[in-house]
């Protein structure tokens, strides 16, 4: 097993895991809030899209990055009115907004670029190199030889942990989703609170999008992210609704899927298939262990009043 | 207390009505700096409304409040809270996963600084004796403590003026006593604090005054001193009561249900009923007396199998039961009316019929095999029913949302009797009901008994308990007392123990 | 579920709008709603052609055209509305308990998988066993695979939705694993298993065409939930459970036993859906079996108000919409994505209108004062001991 396959299956991993890693960062404070986003596939996909189109026709990457976040934004804005403010179930408006965000997206993919023979292309975001860490042996290449959003997204884990964890508006946060009254009752609005982590998780899911096909893969296809959003979701879950964990449950995914593709390179005779649904499996584990334990969430499955909409009344 | 300084705070002429109903009538009320007040009165008296008002939740109809001699509008808990008025629920408002600083320090604006914080904290319980970790987990503390957490919330927040709901209704004596220490060290730094309860030994324990409402209306306010327990309970539940002239004497049928040692956990993991030993014989109706919060909804729930006992065991009709679902219990022949009509005893989106026949729906006589639902059969049972039982309704197809109280509480009575049961359990059946569902209710238990069945009664009413049962118990604070043939008490005797728990 | 309430305080305006949060609203609210967001939907619809200048009444005309116009797209549509309609029975049940089983995809591929893998075991069998056999398979693969999840939640009170959610993902990959190994047939050489042998075919039920019996089994098995949910006690059950699970249980019910119940039950619709697909369908287990199907079932549920019938009507619709889509992509040249778009608006109004349709205006005074307090009165604890 050469050093060279390593640090390709470790770049890859990171590059593989940075749209999730996105998403999943955007998600957990959705989560902790008391939503369970599950349109933050489709502020992921139109994220993907409209970054494309306009970093397509414009030849600017970060201007695409820039219009792709905001595109997930509006997407999260209207799970947000319906979910928060009207109050809906939060299921069956995250699955249909999604059919609806897939149907867009791919309609407007149509209209635009679909008759092109070969599918359009536009360059990557380019490799930051940090002037010498990257010359580190074997971490060097992996960690340090990457594009700037790589680098935000880490950065963005203890980020989102110190906002989380050291902040007044961290603990607030964590206690909508734990317990709205008690939130209401010290006089803070439940539903401003619920509705910036949705529209951040939708920021998130946005960028994420983005760097999906500005820095991962270079193209858009119809349904380019082919559920990384849920994925994103499964990544909060497993990673317990802690941005840390979420890094190693990112990577985790990111891993399991940068090694499917070189199985056989490393010489491992397992099914890519069994490698891929690993995972999820390990979700499902991961919430019958947490059981017994006392997490930083109120039940094993989550904040506790996360599903449940928060009807404001005068206590 | 001091004399000629103006009150901190002041209620006059405080008026609330909820359709028609008067919860607070025409009632002044005022808190000296440093003073304890108690707030007694009986459920539904108003004293909770009262304060409700005060801390902003409602707006009184009439009336004005005054702190420190300035006129104040409150409109919401910050408001009160802004005045200095502080209050802690019965419901506590408090984070499980949090720790004890978290849940003090929730929404206060400024930096997180966790650690100064729970210095901050640290010292302030330590000057009221009340004494809280606060890197504790909440959710792991007993209940007594998390008392204290909401406690130290309001004081950190500034309050000197403390409303404490039903403080000691969670609380083991030893926890009591320390509350009443820390409210009276409270007062003597200039705090004032109001404690809203129904128990006698709380509103005299720590008070200086006590303030007694009755039906909305304020009855007196006395010096603490300056009067004793038998004139409060007299003045709590009325010199009006007609003496209960019972009709019934002792029954001495066989046992149909025996409790030996029940103990019962609440919501919030605390003992909610310790050893509760009684027996109901076949045809007598024992009428459980008690203020509700003492523990007889947990009782009745861990009979009627809707909660797990602790400790203990039920006998029905000689029969182990104890632990058994509400499914077996049927079947051995006990029905439930129970305490919450609405969320409990009928599934409010099904229709009038469909609610009769919850509970026997796989009986043969409405399902085929047990299987499939005999339409016609249902429908004519349904329509017996509602006449039999004058179930006063548009069709058999109403929503049981628009039934009003009195009837819902006949449905549920007609479907639990027309199972033909040995024992019924019933749950302050006639609450919010009308004069006429009343006695209709009254009517059909004391109908039961005349066939053998035998009846355990819950119920804060004391001229209802008297007027139905053979025999009497008092519950307060989780303890049952008695029972005792009706012919020996009245409802004096038993208002005091109610109120006090100790038979006089 | 919602704790204690207590009234709004007062304020100055004579007539208030005001949310009744138990208020179920009445059928003509409901239909009201239905029909002006379908309405509003296709309005919206006819915007968008304008904006690209497509002819609006020639691409609607297409539209159901290519649904309905003749005999082949009248089958194509019903062969399509079977699956969609027996997947969306599945969610129905679970919903109907307020279990949140979002699983119909994983649930599909298991009924699919688990009948080719009998068929191609079993080999030809005599006479009108092969059927009887599939179907078996089909429904014991489905509610298979939703048992892990029926159990986590009925024991240990665990999240339905993550975990069916889950078991999706390994569904799909397990397929894929399964016919690109093992079950790949050796002949055709590409990702697909062996042919079914013909005895473990559905038959065709119009002459013909390519309409098979699972058209059938879909009616039937409208017909037979219909009667489960309103004409048995164990439907008299769900439904008790889905509105409320402390009334149900003071009721006698077992919450358990109703939870894991309606999880094998939904399980094994979808799983009868899958083997439908496979054996009246492709003869054989492929990737992508489940043609893309994933969600749609349940806004197929949602959509017939979870009523059987309900649902068949939202079932023939989707498939017809999504039938005609491909006619009128063909004519105006529209992308089919374009009607999901109006089917996802649709919906999105339709969830959006249950809160107006809880709104109600009301003058303030005394009477709604007590109405209030009566609602204050109301306690529903949110969690249930199961």
């Amino acid at each position: 097993m050469s050093e060279t396959v390593v640090i390709g299956f470790l770049t890859a991993m990171i590059a593989t895991g940075t749209p999730l890693l996105f998403g999943a960062l955007g998600e957990v404070m959705a989560e902790r809030s008391g939503v369970l986003n599950l349109a933050l596939e489709g502020s992921m996909l139109a994220g993907a899209l409209i970054s494309f189109l306009v970093a397509w026709r414009t030849h600017h990457l970060w201007l695409g990055l820039l219009v792709g976040a905001i595109a997930g934004v509006a997407v999260a804005l209207v799970m947000a009115f319906l979910c928060v403010s009207l109050l809906t179930n939060q299921v069956v408006t995250g699955t249909v907004l999604n059919i609806l965000a897939l149907g867009v997206t791919n309609f407007v993919y149509a209209q635009v670029a679909g008759t092109a023979l070969s599918p359009p292309h536009v360059s990557l975001f380019p490799n930051v190199v940090i002037p010498g860490l990257s010359h580190l042996r074997f971490i060097g290449p992996v960690l340090f030889q990457n594009p700037l959003l790589v680098y935000i997204a880490i950065l963005l884990v203890p980020a989102s942990g110190w906002f989380l964890y050291h902040t007044r508006g961290g603990l607030a946060l964590r206690a909508t989703g734990e317990d709205p009254r008690a939130v209401a009752s010290v006089g803070m609005s439940v539903l401003r609170i619920r509705y910036l982590a949705v529209l951040y998780a939708g920021l998130m899911a946005g960028i994420g999008g983005a760097y999906l096909v500005l820095g991962q893969v270079g193209f858009y296809t119809p349904n380019v992210t082919a559920g990384r959003g849920f994925v994103a979701i499964a990544i909060v879950v497993f990673g317990r609704w802690n941005p840390y964990r979420i890094l190693g449950a990112a990577a985790f995914f990111g891993a399991t899927e940068a090694l499917q593709e070189r199985l056989q390179a490393l010489g491992i005779s397992l099914p890519a298939q069994f490698l891929l649904m690993l995972p999820y499996l390990l979700v499902v584990v991961a919430l019958l262990v947490s059981i017994r334990g006392r997490g930083e969430v109120g039940t094993p499955a989550g904040p506790r009043f996360l599903t449940i909409p928060y009807e404001r009344e005068a206590l | 207390m001091m004399d000629g300084q103006p009150p901190f705070l002041e209620m006059r002429g405080i008026t609330k009505a909820f359709g028609g109903v008067l919860a607070n009538d025409h009632i002044d009320f005022d808190v000296q700096p440093g003073e304890v007040h108690a707030l007694l009165g009986e459920n539904g008296a108003g004293k909770t409304t009262l304060m409700e008002i005060l801390y902003g939740l409602y707006t009184a109809d009439a009336g004005d409040i005054f702190v420190e001699g300035k006129h104040v509008h409150i409109h919401s808990p910050l408001d009160a809270m802004h005045l200095g008025i502080g209050m802690v629920h019965q419901h506590f408002m408090l984070i499980p996963v949090f720790s004890v600083c978290e849940n003090i320090v929730l929404g206060m604006p400024g930096r997180h600084d966790l650690r100064r914080a729970a210095e901050e904290i640290r010292e302030l319980s330590q000057r009221f004796g009340l004494e809280v970790d606060p890197q504790a987990r909440t959710g792991g503390l007993p209940v007594g403590m998390q008392q204290r957490v909401e406690i130290v919330r309001a004081l950190y927040r500034g309050a000197r003026l403390l409303v404490l709901d039903e403080p000691t209704a969670v609380l083991t004596p030893i926890e009591s006593a320390t509350l009443m220490r820390f409210v009276r060290s409270m007062a003597s730094e200039g705090h004032s604090v109001i404690i809203i309860t129904h128990k006698l030994e709380e509103a005299t324990e720590a008070s200086d005054r006590v303030t007694v409402l009755r039906r909305g209306r304020k009855v007196a306010t006395l010096p603490t001193r300056e009067t004793d327990e038998r004139e409060l309970s007299r003045l709590m539940v009325g010199r009006d009561l007609e003496p209960a002239t019972s009709q019934r004497h002792d029954e001495a049928g066989p046992s149909c249900l025996t409790v030996e040692h029940l103990s019962v956990r609440g919501e919030r993991g605390a003992l909610s009923c310790k050893d509760a030993c009684f027996e109901v014989r076949c045809g007598e109706v024992l009428g459980v007396a008690g203020v509700s919060g003492n523990g007889q909804s947990e009782l009745a729930e861990a009979i009627a199998g809707l909660r797990q006992p602790a400790e203990g065991r039920v006998s029905l009709l000689g029969v182990d039961v104890t632990g058994w679902g509400p499914r077996a219990l049927m079947h051995a022949g006990m029905a439930h009316v129970p305490e919450d009509r609405k969320a409990t005893g009928c599934v409010g989106a099904f229709n009038l019929v469909e609610n009769l026949i919850l509970g026997r729906h796989r009986e043969s006589s409405f399902a085929q095999r047990g299987l499939v639902l005999r339409r016609r059969a249902i429908r004519d049972f349904g329509e017996r029913t509602v006449q039999e039982f004058d179930i006063r309704a548009a069709g058999l197809d109403t929503a049981i949302s628009v039934l009003s109280g009195g009837n819902v509480q006949k449905l549920i009575l007609a479907r639990e009797l027309q199972r033909n049961p040995k024992l019924l359990v019933a749950v302050e059946p006639t609450r919010g009901l009308d004069v006429g569902a009343i006695e209709y209710v009254h009517r059909t238990i004391l109908g039961l008994c005349d066939q053998g069945v035998a009846v355990l009664l819950f119920s804060s009413d004391l001229s209802e308990v008297f007027a139905l049962s053979n025999r009497i118990a008092a519950m307060y604070h989780g303890r049952l007392l008695g029972p005792f043939p009706v012919a020996e008490v009245d409802t004096e005797r038993i208002g005091y123990m109610m109120t006090r728990g100790v038979a006089a | 579920m919602t704790m204690t309430t207590r009234p709004r305080p007062l304020g100055a305006y004579p007539v208030r709008i005001r949310r009744q949060r138990d208020l179920i609203p009445s059928r003509s609210r409901r239909l009201a709603i239905f029909v002006s967001s379908v309405i509003l939907g296709l309005l919206i619809g006819a915007l968008l052609m304008a904006i690209m200048r497509v002819d609006v009444l020639t691409a609607y005309r297409s539209l159901v055209s290519g649904a309905f116009g003749n005999s082949d797209n009248l089958v194509a549509t019903l062969l399509k509305t079977a699956p969609l309609l027996l997947a969306g029975l599945g969610v129905l049940v679970a919903f109907r308990a307020g279990i949140y089983n979002i699983g119909n995809q994983g649930q599909f591929l298991a009924g699919a998988l688990c009948s080719t893998w009998v068929a191609l075991h079993v080999g030809t069998v005599s006479g009108a066993l092969g059927v009887p056999l599939m179907v078996v398979s089909g429904l014991a693969g489905g509610a298979l695979w939703a048992l892990v999840p029926a159990l986590l939640r009925a024991v240990w009170g665990i999240n339905e939705i993550i975990t069916t959610l889950m078991f999706n993902y390994v569904a799909v990959y397990l397929i894929d694993y399964l016919v690109t190994g093992p079950m790949q047939s050796a002949s055709l050489g590409v990702p697909e298993t062996d042919f079914l042998p013909s005895g473990m075919q559905l038959p065709i039920i119009a002459p013909g065409t390519q309409l098979h019996a699972g058209f059938l089994l879909a009616i039937i098995a409208m017909l037979l939930i219909y009667v489960l949910i309103f004409h048995t006690s164990i439907g008299y059950e769900i439904r008790a459970v889905g509105h409320n699970p402390r009334a149900a249980q003071y009721g006698g019910v077992s919450l358990r036993r109703t939870i894991v119940g309606v999880m094998l039950l939904s399980g094994a619709l979808s799983g009868l859906a899958g083997m439908g697909e496979i054996t009246g369908v492709h003869h054989q287990l492929l990737d992508g079996v489940d043609g893309g199907f994933e969600y749609t079932p349940i806004v197929v549920a949602l959509l017939g108000v979870l009523n059987p019938f309900g649902v068949a009507v939202a079932a023939l619709g989707f498939a017809a919409l999504s039938v005609g889509a491909d006619n009128m992509q063909t004519v105006v040249g529209l992308p089919s994505s374009f009607i999901s778009i109006i089917q996802a608006l649709i919906v999105l109004f339709i969830l959006a209108g249950e809160y107006l349709g809880r709104l109600t205006i009301e003058r303030r005074g005394p009477a709604s004062e007590s109405r209030e307090a009566a609602e204050a009165e109301t306690t529903q604890t949110r969690e249930v001991k199961l």
